[in-house]
């Protein structure tokens, strides 16, 4: 994976297995956002934090919205990871592509983290070292969606 | 640990703190294993707007010490940065000042 600036876009290039990998954990990103349970926004305690109803209302309503934007931009982002027997595959993202990617990958490793109990202990370890095909790949895609948004971060807008 | 009041920096301080009526409220980052150092970072400079080497200070507090207090502020203001802060994937608190 290599990134570099061209007409004030940010371009990552992959390897077409890297490519396929990222477009299969953009799939998984966009099918958690579908999928989320709407009992996550339930705002319960919120009243009696002195919240009025609209407000609550308002937030849930946001949330879901929020999600289902996330879910289809992870869709539009798979379309530019296409493999089709090329030496490599080029995307080019706007700074606010790079701003909104941090975000959905941050919150991909964030859920992936709390699922599957990831410890301080497993982020150290190599991953021959970690017991289990399934665990293996999870520390795989967040130590991947790591390392894109170390190389990203210099180009976030601020 | 040191009490979140004394972090290594001062947190962003609101001038409307000093009200009788609200002492105001800490915004509290927590230590997680998993959000690197320079995304870390990045948050705070981006929510915070804080420069590079005071975003760096309170990362390496949050990493070192658990937690660090990175605003002081009256409610709805330190509302808004718990809300971003959470948007951004990082463990934020709010802690009434007593």
């Amino acid at each position: 994976m290599q990134i570099h600036l061209g007409k004030g876009r940010v371009i990552l290039e992959f390897f077409p297995a890297e490519a396929h990998f990222l477009s299969e954990i953009l799939g998984r990103i966009a099918q958690n956002y579908e999928d989320a349970d709407p009992g996550v926004f339930n705002g319960d305690g919120l009243g009696e934090s002195g919240y009025a109803e609209e407000d609550v209302e308002s937030w849930r309503q946001e949330l879901r919205e929020g999600g289902d934007d996330n879910a289809r931009l992870a869709r539009r982002w798979m379309a530019h990871l296409r493999v089709e027997n090329m030496d490599w595959i080029s995307w080019e993202m706007t700074p606010e592509d790079v701003g909104r990617f941090l975000l959905l990958a941050n919150d991909h490793r964030m859920y992936l983290a709390r699922h599957f109990q990831v410890t301080e202990k497993d982020m150290a370890l190599e991953l021959d070292e970690l017991e289990g095909d399934d665990r293996r790949t999870v520390l795989l895609e967040i130590h991947f969606l790591a390392h894109m948004m170390e190389l990203l971060l210099p180009f976030a807008p601020l | 640990m040191t009490r979140s009041g004394s972090p290594l920096e001062s947190p962003v301080v609101s001038t409307q703190t000093g009200k009788q009526t609200d002492p105001g409220w800490e915004v509290i980052v927590w230590n997680d294993p998993v959000n690197t150092m320079s995304y870390v970072v990045y948050v705070f400079m981006k929510v915070l707007r804080f420069d590079r080497d005071r975003a760096t200070r309170h990362m390496l507090e949050v990493h070192e010490r658990g937690r660090s207090c990175v605003a002081l502020e009256n409610r709805e203001k330190a509302e808004l940065y718990h809300q971003q802060i959470l948007r951004h994937g990082l463990r934020c608190t709010l802690e009434r000042v007593s």
